[in-house]
């Protein structure tokens, strides 16, 4: 085996590492470029994710969920939320099952989370950061 | 068949050979044809985004529709048993041995958006403790007037204490059978309305609850069916980040329809027969405050509960207190509840309580001590004088059988001033008779009380684990004791002998919430009371799933 290919070898590993790197990328909140809301805090989405308030930042909001399963959606409702994927459904059962609340609506993916986000200047959602795109703008990042 | 693959192995060579001519053809005709080929992709690209478009709006279309009916279920599959031989729990009905029915149970609710206002729900309980009859626990239209003012048209849950709302819903609680000290309320329903209104002040967040209606069911602990109308509430929930703290009244006017020979009945007859005279007729005074009616009985429900939960430490408790006018096990109620997650399994202990109203025991043993003092007086009556019964005596003995069977008829100059002479009832040959009535009359009302002064405290230890984010599995051991000491009274008349001494008295290790295993005609003692023993305990096991 000569140097070149041993080269190329550890640069395509590197690769592939950062690859990995960029898909477990953090996860932020994303509104509307046209959005009145420049920020939020952990206990804004808080309320607003778990159906306490209907507002961030004094300014309408509508929570904008991820389907389960998603790496985005546990990590969001983890770091952001603090609160764990069963205890999460344990909160929302108890809501649900008692006509109290009904937990955000679900969307398949950051792609289809970004379309609603540009189409309603309401909307709040999450997505992995390497998804952010022109029309949607960051107002929290997850630490 | 070899053959025919073979051909088929041709088949590319065949293809490549018919191509051959293209080949030959000019640089011109190749520029026209591939000019060709992009239009047709350009055609073919524009049909496939027609397509897309098309399947995207046809989802949307779906969705809009699916958005609208929301389906959400739950799901518990278990069983528990009871070491305690003689004892059942009796609203779940967990005995003495391996039963699934009495927790397992299945919901499913359905919710649709009517307008953006309205919405009607259902949903649909079939529990194993009462035979897997599917009954909606709500059913209702539901209508937000504000932001934060809503209403409930229909079938809800009765919000009488914390858990009340979801008590069936496992996967939100972490026990597989909730403190019966508490949570033994034999009606879960009510039809009505109720309106929420949540209102914010800094940090926390209030809902204040206001519901009316009427409810029914029926009374395991009572044997007696009954109607609570009007049932009405009211409740303040106040959440503060991990913190949730409520408080609660509630009030009814119950109607009950008790059972022929049941509880509640012996009960009411046990109390009108202390009220009859029979007690004057041997110098025992009545002690009054025996109204007991089976309708219009007033009930309250008054409680205080929390739960802190931050993710890893659950602690959440609670007390009330029941109160009615009339006779039924009333008290105060507690529990504790401490759990701690460690990543999916969380073990977690809890300490529960309930005793009657000490108040309400004061008056019911007042009514015992009369009962036993009227036997112990009939008891010690000389063979021969002193024994007076008067007609009305032997009308609420319900002796005319007796009379009639032994031919005899009482001669009015024997009964005259109103009472008759022991020596003309022993001649008569009834006296015996009028003896062993009384001193029965003296058991029932004896016996028929002692069930109204309970007590009891448990001692759980549980582990649930997350099995996925919607399943859960659960373990949990409860230790049941200090069930006090009760006494009941027995009957030991032999027929035709002449009772001496003391009616006997039987020590009975009570039961507190639990019943015996003998079903409980003849007040709660046709079992033997004495085998029950003062503990028991209740091991189960479960599944939760929510969907």
């Amino acid at each position: 085996m000569n140097i070149k290919s041993k080269l190329a070898k550890v640069i395509s590993a590197t690769g592939l590492l950062l690859a990995a790197t960029l898909a477990s990328a953090e996860v932020v909140v994303i509104v509307s470029s046209e959005s009145s809301i420049s920020n939020a805090s952990a206990k804004e989405l808080q309320q607003l994710f778990l159906g306490k308030r209907d507002y961030v930042g004094g300014v309408e909001a509508t929570p904008i969920d991820q389907e389960e399963g998603n790496d985005v959606r546990d990590e969001f409702y983890t770091k952001v939320i603090d609160k764990s994927p069963s205890h999460l459904n344990a909160y929302w059962s108890r809501l649900i099952f008692t006509g109290k609340g009904a937990p955000p609506k679900q969307y398949f993916d950051d792609s289809e989370v970004i379309e609603v986000i540009m189409g309603d200047k309401n909307a709040v959602g999450y997505i992995d950061s390497a998804s952010v795109t022109e029309g949607v703008k960051v107002i929290y990042t997850a630490q | 068949m070899v053959k025919k693959r073979a051909s088929l192995a041709l088949l590319p060579l065949t293809l490549c050979l018919s191509s051959v001519p293209v080949l030959a053809a000019t640089t011109a005709d190749l520029e026209k044809r591939l000019e060709q080929q992009e239009k047709k992709i350009k055609r073919l690209e524009n049909r496939l985004k027609g397509t897309r478009s098309a399947v995207k709006e046809n989802r949307s279309r779906i969705s809009a529709a699916a958005d609208r009916l929301k389906i959400n279920g739950f799901m518990t599959a278990g069983a528990a048993t009871n070491d305690g031989d003689e004892l059942v729990e009796p609203n779940t009905g967990i005995e003495d041995n391996y039963r699934a029915n009495s927790v397992s149970k299945a919901g499913v609710q359905m919710t649709f958006e009517i307008t953006e206002d309205w919405d009607a729900t259902v949903q649909l309980l079939s529990r194993g403790s009462a035979d897997y009859k599917l009954e909606a626990e709500w059913a209702y239209l539901s209508w937000q007037a504000t932001n934060d003012l809503s209403f409930k048209f229909g079938r809800q849950r009765l919000p009488y204490y914390m858990l009340s709302e979801y008590l069936d819903v496992g996967y939100a609680l972490p026990w597989v059978v909730a403190p019966i000290e508490l949570y033994n309320i034999p009606a879960t329903t009510t039809d009505g309305i109720a309106g929420v209104y949540n209102f914010r002040a800094g940090p926390v967040n209030f809902a204040y609850q206001l519901y009316a209606g009427q409810a029914s069911g029926y009374t395991e602990q009572l044997e007696a069916e009954f109607i609570s109308s009007p049932a009405w509430g009211t409740s303040l929930t106040a959440e503060w980040s991990d913190l949730t703290v409520r408080v609660g009244y509630n009030r009814s006017t119950l109607n009950t329809n008790p059972d022929e020979d049941g509880l509640a009945d012996s009960l009411l007859t046990a109390l009108s027969r202390a009220q009859d005279e029979l007690g004057p007729d041997y110098g025992v005074a009545n002690p009054g405050n025996l109204e007991a009616d089976p309708d219009n009985i007033k009930t309250e429900y008054i409680s205080a509960g929390f739960t802190y939960d931050n993710g890893s430490l659950l602690v959440m408790g609670e007390i009330a207190n029941l109160n009615t006018e009339t006779f039924q096990p009333v008290g105060d109620a507690g529990y504790l509840t401490v759990g701690y997650r460690f990543g999916k399994w969380m073990p977690h202990v809890t300490f529960a309580k309930f005793q009657t109203d000490s108040k309400a025991d004061d008056r019911i043993r007042a009514i015992q001590e009369y009962a036993d003092a009227v036997g112990k007086a009939m008891y010690g009556a000389p063979a021969v004088g002193g024994l007076t019964v008067t007609n009305d005596t032997i009308n609420a003995l319900a002796l005319g059988g007796a009379l009639a069977g032994s031919g005899a008829i009482i001669p009015s100059t024997a009964c005259a001033g109103g009472g008759c002479d022991s020596q003309v009832l022993t001649l008569m040959g009834i006296r015996d008779s009028v003896q062993e009535g009384v001193l029965a009359y003296s058991q029932d009302i004896y016996n028929a009380m002692e069930n109204q002064i309970q007590e009891q405290q448990s001692y759980t230890i549980g582990l649930v684990y997350d099995v996925t984010p919607r399943v859960k599995a659960k373990l949990q051991a409860t230790h049941y004791e200090n069930f006090g000491s009760n006494t009941y009274q027995y009957l030991n008349v032999v027929e035709g002998a002449v009772p001496t001494g003391n009616p006997a008295l039987g020590s009975l290790d009570a039961y507190g919430g639990f019943t015996t295993v003998d079903g409980h005609s003849n007040g709660r003692f046709s079992g033997d009371p004495d085998a029950a023993g003062n503990h028991t305990a209740i091991y189960s096991f479960s599944i939760e799933a929510v969907f």
